[in-house]
């Protein structure tokens, strides 16, 4: 076990991350532990090394070892929503970095705000579009995420009524200088979120919100699961993105946006 | 790994990955924190860590040096029960018990978080990740937004022992 105590330890002692897991907040590692799913052969403890900063700006820089009640403090919407995980205790205890990742929530909405990933691993130091970063996050350490702010921002989930289970969906949509961007997580268990370009054209050429969102099938492809078949999936996303892209433009309206 | 526990400092001889919770009831035969799920959804096991709420089930001894931890074994006794607790037994929020402990410090620490009062909501997102089987939650929310105005009933239930005659 290593408890480095500064970020530049942390980054030599994980190495090109072969045979070591790191253990941030743990609400994900210690579970699997102790029902003997996972032996550890190295564990890096991220608790001292520092990485909990977030520094506040036009872009805000969040420190991957930051807990998600830290984040929902500062966060602009869709990701402040996104961090608001309806659970007291885990939020204050959950990491962004096991969040990023294990496919957790906040995936969707910094792929709508078009968050970047600063990671160490094999070949040294990267920053990655989180999209990018998603796709293949196995053997990188999460230092931080460079998150902009965008001009307004939404985020909407389909739950189970049972809090602690995964999202059915999540939609997360930012309108930024370049126009509204709108991603979805919730897919499958544990599938990365994905940007839904349909819409973002459609939205882009003037169609109407209802009539965008429906575009959203085009974007995605829904697994069955536990949780939700890929029929419901697909029938219950484009309401639920209409929905998200209303609240966006309520938001437009009452800062006199357009 | 040196961190108190209620007060008193420990040295555990776990290993570092092993939980707070086994250390707790195994070690240091605190019982109050339950082992319910063991995986972070119920609350059962919850205690107060540098005075926040958290589950001991899903913290490790490596994360813990020096970290002050408190049970529910510490909140009051019999003779002294904490105002929350007294509110729990005026208010007969607790049935059989299991959820109780993990119920109490979140309470207890919503109750000095927000430093006064707190709204119905306000309890229901605060306990959101505690699960009980027996009252419906109507009773626990009563008691701990009583317990936040320093509301008092004046009528204790009788424990258990009381009724069988055991205890005074
Ligand atoms: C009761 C309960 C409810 C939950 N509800 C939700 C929810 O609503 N939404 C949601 O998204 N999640 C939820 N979770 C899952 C989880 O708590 C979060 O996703 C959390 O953010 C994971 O972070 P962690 O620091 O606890 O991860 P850890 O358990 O420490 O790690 C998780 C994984 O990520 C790796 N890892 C951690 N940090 C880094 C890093 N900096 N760099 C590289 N790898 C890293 C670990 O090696 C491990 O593989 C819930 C969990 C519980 C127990």
């Amino acid at each position: 076990m290593v408890v480095p105590s500064s970020a530049t330890a942390a980054i030599a002692a994980f190495g090109d991350g072969a045979g070591i897991t790191v253990l941030a907040g743990g609400t994900v590692v210690t579970p699997l532990v102790t029902h003997g799913a996972l032996w550890p052969h190295r564990v890096l403890v991220l608790r001292a090394a520092g990485l909990d900063g977030i520094e506040d700006g036009a872009t805000l820089v969040v420190g991957g070892a930051a807990t998600l009640a830290a984040l929902a403090e500062v966060a602009p919407e869709p990701l402040a929503g996104a961090a608001r995980i309806p659970d007291y205790e885990i939020r204050g205890q959950a990491t962004v970095g096991g969040n990023v990742m294990i496919g957790g929530d906040l995936q969707p909405a910094l792929v709508a705000l078009g968050a970047r990933v600063r990671s160490a691993g094999a070949g040294g130091l990267r920053v990655d579009p989180v999209e990018d970063f998603i796709a293949a996050p196995w053997g990188r350490l999460v230092l931080s995420l460079e998150v902009p702010r965008p001009q307004a921002g939404a985020f909407l989930q389909q739950r189970r009524r049972h809090s602690h289970t995964h999202p059915v969906l999540s939609v997360a949509v930012a309108r930024r200088a370049d126009g509204v961007h709108v991603a979805v997580g919730g897919l499958a268990e544990r599938a990365p979120a994905v940007a839904c370009p349909s819409v973002e054209r459609a939205l882009a050429a003037g169609a109407p919100v209802r009539e965008a969102a429906e575009r959203v099938v085009e974007d995605v492809q829904p697994q069955d699961d536990s949780l939700a078949s890929a029929w419901y999936r697909r029938r219950a996303l484009p309401v639920l993105v209409a929905r998200a892209l209303e609240r966006l433009e309520q938001l437009d309206a009452a800062e006199g946006r357009r | 790994m040196k961190f108190v526990v209620n007060g008193a400092q420990h040295t555990t001889v776990a290993g570092p990955l092993t939980t707070l919770l086994y250390v707790l009831r195994e070690e240091l035969g605190l019982v109050g924190a339950k082992a319910g799920c063991q995986h972070g959804s119920c609350g059962a096991c919850t205690v107060l860590i540098d005075g926040e709420p958290r589950r001991s089930c899903l913290t490790v001894v490596a994360t813990l040096e020096g970290a002050e931890v408190t049970t529910v074994e510490a909140l009051g006794d019999r003779s002294h029960l904490s105002d929350v607790q007294v509110a729990f037994n005026e208010h007969y929020a607790a049935q059989c018990g299991f959820c109780t402990p993990g119920m109490l410090l979140a309470a207890t620490a919503l109750i000095k978080r927000k430093g006064g009062p707190v709204e119905r909501d306000e309890v229901v997102e605060a306990l959101g990740g505690h699960y009980c089987r027996c009252t419906g939650y109507v009773r626990i929310l009563d008691a701990v937004v009583a317990a936040s105005r320093g509301e008092r009933l004046g009528a204790m239930a009788p424990s258990a022992l009381e009724i069988r005659g055991v205890a005074p």
